[in-house]
């Protein structure tokens, strides 16, 4: 198999590096299917193969209509021969046919950079599954996603599919349970990794499939398959013909690779079995495949309009519903609290309290919900203001049953109170302040109880002005963090002065050079030429002492070639600095030779140094 | 010293310049006609009167306290429920405010659920509910200057000792926490995050549409959390944590969107 791959993938080179020469931008691609003939179901690997190239992303490969093609991931190999060294990047794809026919892969045009990878289209065709090959896979063995001894036949979208439904019915009602099953059926195949779907609902409320699905095997157009069933529910929350669906799954197939077993018969072949190893270090490859299953759609109908009770609020199923006040003999202003338990099955979002008719005197709080498993309980505290009151309404809780087709309405009370008067009235004694009544009661330190609010206040105060973001309220606060940063900015600064001398040094020479240059000028305007010589060889010193971290003492014109050497200076300044070196030795010896003008030049050639390395330190 | 003391005194007089000061033109007047008509009972000219005050004058919560007893004696008790929390938002420690506040909801037919918080951020709300923006602001202005100066100075020494690190250290941290806080506030008030409901009873749904199904039923006074908008829904949360739609004109919004961060002082 091997050999034969070599041969393909060498004639391939060769036919790509042919097709490369007619464009001249063209590199040439290998690339290199493992068969030319398959099996539907059958993984056939192809391989693009870049030759001495750093770094190429995977391509992006075009779906090929009737296969799927995944990409399995990068290989890197490199040679030296006879002290040549070669690399190459080969990206590996797997490509599993799903129908009968020839497929054309290619041609492959892949930019890299100015470049672009070419390579011609190959061809794969691929028999049925029940088809022996015209010929044999090389190798021997065929990669299939096949159980052992069990044949395979058939288009590959029979024997792995997914089915989305709902119990099938006229119409459904709003807020209406509707159970919905996924299965995912295969036959022939190892699926592994089965995630729980993804179902579009619009226009429903819905609930998550269950991670556990049923896994059972089915019986369906002669074929065994092998399901997986996920379960979950869905309420529609509007009317009309909706649309469940489409639900999409992942999972993965899993392929056996067989390999050639090595001869049995000994002692270490039965100790260490090759189907132990496969199965235990990997003897599967595992490629990702999503499944989607088909819309269906879900009629959704208004509820009946004849017997409908005026008190029905949309509770759907079918349900129980029990009451009970306690205590039913209080004081005015003590409360009661009322327990309505909803029973039974159907859509609990649906469910909503019975409301209490309302009367006066009788005032009633929002109710607490708790949900348990199959109920819904109702906590609502009332309180009885006045012993007028003599019983906690009637409470009617009406649905509707959708097997019936009909609205059911549940009674429960009314409920007997005893009412006895109260001590005083507890609820919202709130002062009723008079402006003169209530300044005058709080300075006696004392209330006035009523039943009304707080009088206005007469007092006309102006609006504090509040403190907002403006723009120039942040710009004067931006400032001292400003601030903050220059002095951090100058702390590290003065720390690596203190810590980095070559840092410090540098910084020091254009100072150190301009205060020399500075007493040079005055010894060339006074016409003294030993003493101009002496400042501007001292000069020399220091600058290139401080400028490349050289001890002072013993610079000299050596210096400059020694630099020129190690790379720190040009050509142009070292030849300056080389005059200016050689105009100092020659003013040592020969000082009447020096006129002022000399002189000058001599002061530019070390400004234009200074000055041409000032500039390249920066 | 004189320099630094000097560019400090320049920088706090340029602050002091450019937080705002309003002045108002002649609001007192306008202010006493309302009370004379509220007085009087009448109580439609005392709202107009007002109102008109909160044109020109909107971050004085008086007014709003004024307007929220005028709402309860017009009968609106959600609007003057919403009135009170505007109050409050101004003048949160103020006893008045409260005191209607909850004689108001206690005359709300249906009583409105309060939210379950824990003790720990009851004890931080103590403290916080009782702050309004311009203090919190305040604070922060104070301890975030306090920051500065003190990191300056640790920055200054060569040897800075610990203790001065750490006191840096508690000032940034204190700066964070009043940043925090005052970024919630000001997120209050111009996201538009709270609302009261001011319909009688409303149908909170489960889609922003007249068909859509009732998910609960939400009354007069209630204060929920604004999740988002459309043209004519809302989604709401109430303080039980339920979520569902109300029709924008069933409720009124405890802060409209208008303030900004780059608004010019008035």
């Amino acid at each position: 198999m091997i050999g034969k791959m070599r041969i393909i993938a060498v004639a391939l080179f060769f036919l790509a590096f042919g097709a490369g020469l007619a464009g001249a931008a063209d590199i040439p691609l290998a690339v290199v299917l493992s068969r030319t003939e398959a099996r539907v179901g059958d993984v056939v690997h192809l391989e693009l193969k870049f030759e001495n190239v750093q770094n190429i992303p995977a391509p992006e490969l075009p779906d090929i209509p009737g296969c799927r093609l995944q990409y399995v991931g990068p290989s890197r190999m490199m040679s030296i021969v006879n002290g040549q060294a070669s690399s190459s990047l080969t990206h590996r794809y797997a490509l599993i046919p799903l129908k009968t026919g020839t497929y054309t892969i290619g041609p492959f045009s892949i930019p890299a950079g100015k470049d672009r990878f070419f390579a011609p289209a190959q061809q794969l065709q691929v028999a049925d599954a029940g088809q022996p090959l015209p010929s044999p896979p090389p190798g021997g063995s065929a990669q299939r996603f096949s159980a052992e001894n069990e044949p395979v036949t058939g288009e590959m979208s029979e024997r792995l599919f997914a089915v989305l439904s709902v119990p099938q019915r006229e119409g459904y009602y709003v807020q209406e349970n509707i159970p919905v099953t996924l299965k995912l059926m295969f036959s022939g195949l190892n699926v592994i990794n089965v995630a729980p779907p993804e179902l579009e609902a619009d226009g429903f409320a819905k609930e998550n499939f269950s991670s556990r699905p049923k896994q059972y095997q089915e019986s369906s157009g002669g074929r065994v398959y092998s399901v997986v069933e996920f379960s979950a529910a869905v309420y529609p929350t509007r009317e009309g013909n909706l649309t469940l669906g489409p639900a999409k799954l992942t999972c993965t197939l899993a392929e056996r690779q067989r390999t050639k077993r090595r001869s049995r018969g000994s002692l270490f072949d039965d100790m260490f079995d090759d189907s132990i190893f496969e199965s235990l270090l990997g003897g599967l490859q595992q490629y990702a495949l999503e499944v989607s299953a088909e819309a269906v759609s879900v009629p959704v109908i208004p509820f009946p309009a004849a017997g409908k009770p005026s008190g029905f609020n949309g509770a759907i199923g079918r349900f129980t519903f029990f009451a009970q006040a306690s205590p039913l003999q209080v004081r005015a202003g003590d409360p009661v609290t009322l327990t309505m338990e909803i029973g039974g099955s159907g859509s609990w979002e649906s469910v909503k309290p019975p409301e209490i008719a309302a009367i006066p005197g009788l005032k009633t709080y929002q109710p607490q919900v708790r949900q348990q498993d199959s109920k819904k309980i109702f906590e609502q505290v009332l309180i009885p203001e006045s012993p007028d009151i003599q019983e906690v309404p009637a409470l009617v809780f009406s649905f509707f049953d959708p097997a019936l087709k009909q609205y059911v309405t549940l009674r429960q009370g009314p409920f007997p109170l005893v009412v006895s008067p109260g001590a005083v009235a507890t609820v919202a004694q709130i002062i009723e302040a008079q402006p003169e009544a209530a300044a005058a009661g709080r300075r006696r330190g004392t209330q006035v109880i009523g039943r009304d609010i707080v009088y206005i206040k007469e007092q006309w105060r102006p609006a504090v002005p509040l403190l907002r973001l403006n723009a120039g309220f942040v710009a004067v606060h931006g400032m001292p963090l400003a601030g903050l940063g220059v002095m951090l900015w100058v702390r590290r600064r003065r720390r690596r002065l203190q810590n980095d001398v070559r840092y410090a040094q540098k910084l020091r020479a254009p100072k150190v050079a301009r205060a020399g240059l500075q007493a040079a000028r005055q010894h060339a305007r006074a016409e003294e030429v030993g003493a101009f010589y002496d400042r501007v060889f001292k000069t020399l010193q220091e600058y290139i002492g401080h400028r490349f971290h050289r001890p002072t003492v013993g610079i000299s014109a050596e210096i400059v070639d020694v630099l020129r050497a190690e790379g720190e200076i040009d050509e142009a300044p070292a030849e300056f600095l080389r005059q200016c070196f050689s105009d100092c030795d020659s003013a040592r010896y020969a000082a009447s030779q020096f006129d002022q003008e000399k002189m000058r030049l001599t002061l530019t050639r070390l400004e234009q140094a200074i000055d041409y390395l000032e500039r390249k330190k920066k | 010293m004189k320099c630094w003391i000097a560019a400090a005194m320049m920088v706090m007089g340029v602050s002091g310049s450019v937080l705002c000061a309003d002045t108002l033109p002649k609001p007192a007047d306008i202010f006493a006609q309302a009370n004379a008509a509220y007085a009087a009972g009448d109580y439609a000219a005392a709202r107009r009167g007002y109102e008109k005050i909160l044109m020109q004058d909107s971050d004085n919560g008086i007014i709003f306290y004024n307007l929220g007893n005028t709402f309860f004696k017009l009968g609106q008790l959600g609007k003057a429920i919403a009135c009170y929390e505007r109050a409050q938002w101004y003048i949160p420690r103020d006893s008045d405010v409260v005191a209607n506040k909850e004689f108001v909801i206690s005359q709300l037919p249906h009583q409105p659920v309060e939210e379950q918080r824990s003790w720990v951020v009851r004890l931080f709300g103590y403290v916080y509910d009782g702050l309004n923006i311009s203090v919190l602001a305040w604070v922060l202005t104070s301890s975030y200057w306090m920051a500065v100066v003190v990191w300056c100075v640790w920055l200054s020494f060569q040897q800075p000792s610990t203790r001065l690190y750490r006191f840096a250290i508690g000032c940034t941290v204190l700066a964070v926490i009043c940043g925090g806080g005052w970024f919630f506030r000001w997120r209050q008030t111009a996201g538009a995050r709270q609302a009261v409901i001011i319909a009688a009873d409303v149908d909170a749904r489960y889609a922003p549409a007249e068909q859509a199904v009732t998910h609960f039923r939400v009354y007069e006074g209630a204060v929920v959390q604004v999740l988002s908008q459309d043209p004519d829904w809302v989604r709401i949360k109430t303080p039980d944590r339920k979520i569902a739609w109300v029709p924008r004109a069933s409720l009124e919004f405890v802060f409209a969107p208008r303030f900004s961060i780059a608004e010019p002082c008035r």
